[in-house]
């Protein structure tokens, strides 16, 4: 098929001529209205506005022309710049992830944000950003997912009506609705000044007083306004949620997914799964306790956006969420646990969440006794945060009884090989996993890394986890982040034997310390305390 | 497989840095906290207690300790005295690799390697020059594909 040249959508020049540009308009169009739109007056007065208005508009013109981009059968090209010129082309085998997005103000344009990722390791922005008509960015994934699905097998799966609401209500974030809010409130004082902000203060004050009057149980009325503010930052979050994974799905062909959900703002993403770095399954306490289980992907490029989760499956039962993986990842198999914390360790876990509840009175007292008028205020203010250290006691607990490793295995990915495998009757090669269960937080983490995803592993041990025999354990994966996971207090020689067994870790045993003491347990009796990890 | 270990002459020039950098900061409680004697007789204690401490006694045991293991396949570096800590990393991760000298640094074992992967990375101390450059080019010569 012949390459395709086209340009970025003409949108874009509104974009490139400057994000200032309504600054000036802004202020020619009330000069307009002060002179009751009389033209030629208001021309007479404004002429030289008006002139910049246009070199900013014929300069953010040239800049979108000079932007050519070339799909064909094996990447993209594109090039930038005028005079000082700057090409680029990436191979569809490096594309990691992309994203279209398509808000609705763009819809009867047909426009589409298109961004592209690869794992060369910058941070802060995609490798590509477009904004292009709909049919490049439906031509752009159809030629991805021609490259990467040749064998064109299909499994879909759909996020349940009830599903999708309960995982917005458990994944929406307070501080990410107030940022929102705190954006709009600053973009908006720029145009029409503090009218918003005035408005929004005065109606949380109403608020606040009219529940002073209804509950009448003497909360200060600063308390009620920072309940309020924080309960209108959740709601924003959760409504935002709502609209954006409704219609949630998962779809794989080959090595390529296909993720798409939203409605105000359709979004579809396509990632090689070649190029995830781990699964993640996702809990809270709530969550274990209703045995839900929420799936994210790692992979470059994917969920970098604001506010952006990079959900993989939404939320569902255990068991459909491991059948789900197993259909996107067939032959996952995975071990039971063959390294936990001893019991005797409970402390190391338990040691911040009790300081949290013991401190949080004696120092309320303390000040009280400084600052006696401030009593109701550290009263109410104690009271609101011995919740959130009593629930921290209750993940960390849970999260003592369900830390560990495991080992897992699955059939290698490499599409080619796999199929010439299976049609010769001869067993798939296999990539080996290291599984891992630890909490942060209030969160629970289930993480499955292939071994060549694995950057670094560090074990470390203080000295009193020498005479125990316990370490720290900490893996760096592969990440454009410097991403860690660490899970405490487990056996070490358990520990060094579940990695040295599945080729994890190649180093003789003199390089760890008391290292006779992992050889006789290396040769005696079977791995104690080994628990299933699902 | 190789195995390195510290530099020793370098605690040797780690404990003249330090005893200078203790001397300048006994010198500074000297002559601003000279209206405070027993502040500053206890600050100057504490000074001379933490070069004692630091150079006199951990030093030595933390470069015993140091040492770096490069098999074909990865890198090990075990580090740490009281909080003894060990490193594992894949050659295949390894990025590029900086070597960071200091003037003299033949004389004093002031070298530092920083290795880089993507999603993280080593910083080797206190080899000596000789074993640093033999690494860097191991680690360049290394061929992943």
């Amino acid at each position: 098929m012949p390459p395709i040249h086209f340009r970025q959508h003409p949108l874009q020049i509104v974009k490139l001529s400057s994000k200032y540009l309504w600054l000036l308009l802004i202020p020619l169009m009330r000069g307009l209205a002060a002179l009751r739109f009389d033209l030629a007056s208001w021309f007479q007065g404004a002429w030289l506005d008006l002139l910049t208005l246009f070199a900013i508009i014929f300069l953010g013109w040239l800049r979108w022309y000079c932007i050519q981009i070339r799909v064909d059968d094996r990447g993209i090209w594109w090039r930038i710049g005028l005079i000082l010129r700057q090409e680029s082309t990436i191979p569809f085998k490096n594309i990691t992830a992309a994203s279209a997005e398509e808000p609705f103000f763009f819809r009867p344009v047909k426009a589409v944000r298109l961004t592209l990722d690869t794992n060369c390791a910058i941070t802060s922005n995609p490798d590509l950003q477009l904004l292009v008509h709909k049919r490049y960015s439906e031509l752009m994934f159809n030629k991805l997912l021609i490259y990467k699905s040749e064998h064109r097998i299909s499994h879909k799966i759909t996020c349940k009506g009830k599903w999708w609401i309960v995982f917005s209500f458990i994944f929406s974030s307070t501080l990410s609705g107030i940022l929102l809010l705190s954006t709009v409130l600053i973009q908006s004082t720029n145009i029409v000044g503090n009218y918003l902000e005035l408005q929004l203060i005065n109606m949380v004050n109403g608020a606040a007083e009219e529940i002073t009057r209804i509950l009448a149980i003497g909360l200060p009325p600063a308390a009620i306004v920072i309940s309020l503010v924080l309960a209108l930052g959740w709601a924003i979050s959760f409504i935002g949620n709502l609209f954006r994974y409704v219609g949630f799905s998962t779809t794989r062909s080959g090595n390529a997914i296909s993720i798409s959900n939203g409605w105000l703002t359709k979004h579809t993403y396509y990632i090689d799964r070649e190029k995830i770095n781990y699964l993640d399954l996702r809990e809270n306490l709530l969550m274990k306790i209703f045995r839900l289980v929420s799936v994210q992907a790692n992979c470059s490029g994917y969920g970098k956006g604001n506010s952006e989760i990079p959900v993989f499956l939404p939320i569902s039962r255990k068991k459909e969420v491991v059948s789900a993986i197993e259909s996107l990842f067939p032959g996952l198999n995975s071990g039971k646990k063959t390294s936990i914390p001893n019991k005797s360790s409970w402390f190391r876990y338990c040691w911040l969440p009790l300081t949290f509840i013991v401190a949080q009175p004696i120092v309320a007292g303390i000040i009280c006794y400084f600052v006696p008028t401030a009593f109701t205020l550290l009263r109410f203010a104690c009271l609101v945060g011995e919740i959130p250290a009593l629930w921290f006691l209750a993940v960390k607990l849970t999260s003592f009884y369900t830390s560990g490793i495991f080992s897992a295995s699955m059939e290698a990915l490499s599409t080619p090989s796999f199929y010439k495998c299976k049609t010769k009757g001869a067993a798939p090669p296999l990539t080996y996993l290291l599984g891992l269960n630890y909490s942060f937080a209030f969160k629970f983490h289930s993480l499955m890394i292939p071994h060549y995803r694995i950057t670094k592993i560090v074990i470390k041990q203080s000295i009193f986890q020498v005479q125990m025999a316990t370490c720290n354990l900490t893996v760096f994966t592969n990440n454009e982040l410097k991403k860690s996971h660490r899970i405490v207090s487990l056996p070490i020689y358990n520990t060094i034997f579940t990695m040295h067994s599945t080729g994890l870790i190649g180093l003789p045993l003199t390089f760890f310390p008391k290292y006779k003491r992992i050889l006789d347990s290396l040769t005696s009796k079977p791995i104690k305390n080994a628990k299933s990890s699902k | 497989m190789k195995k390195y270990n510290g530099d020793k002459r370098a605690v040797t020039a780690l404990r003249g840095v330090g005893f200078a950098a203790a001397l300048f900061l006994m010198v500074l409680c000297r002559l601003t906290l000279f209206r405070l004697p027993t502040l500053m007789l206890i600050l100057m204690c504490a000074i001379l207690l933490a070069w004692v401490g630091i150079c006199i006694f951990w030093l030595p045991f933390y470069l015993l300790r140091l040492t770096l293991t490069i098999s074909s396949r990865e890198l090990g570096l075990g580090t740490g005295c009281i909080f003894q800590k060990r490193q594992i990393m894949q050659r295949r991760a390894v990025q590029y690799v900086t070597l960071f000298t200091t003037p003299f640094s033949y004389f004093t074992g002031l070298n530092f390697l920083f290795i880089r992967a993507l999603g993280g990375g080593m910083i080797v101390p206190f080899l000596k020059l000789s074993d640093c450059k033999e690494i860097v080019k191991n680690l360049q010569s290394y061929d992943k594909y």
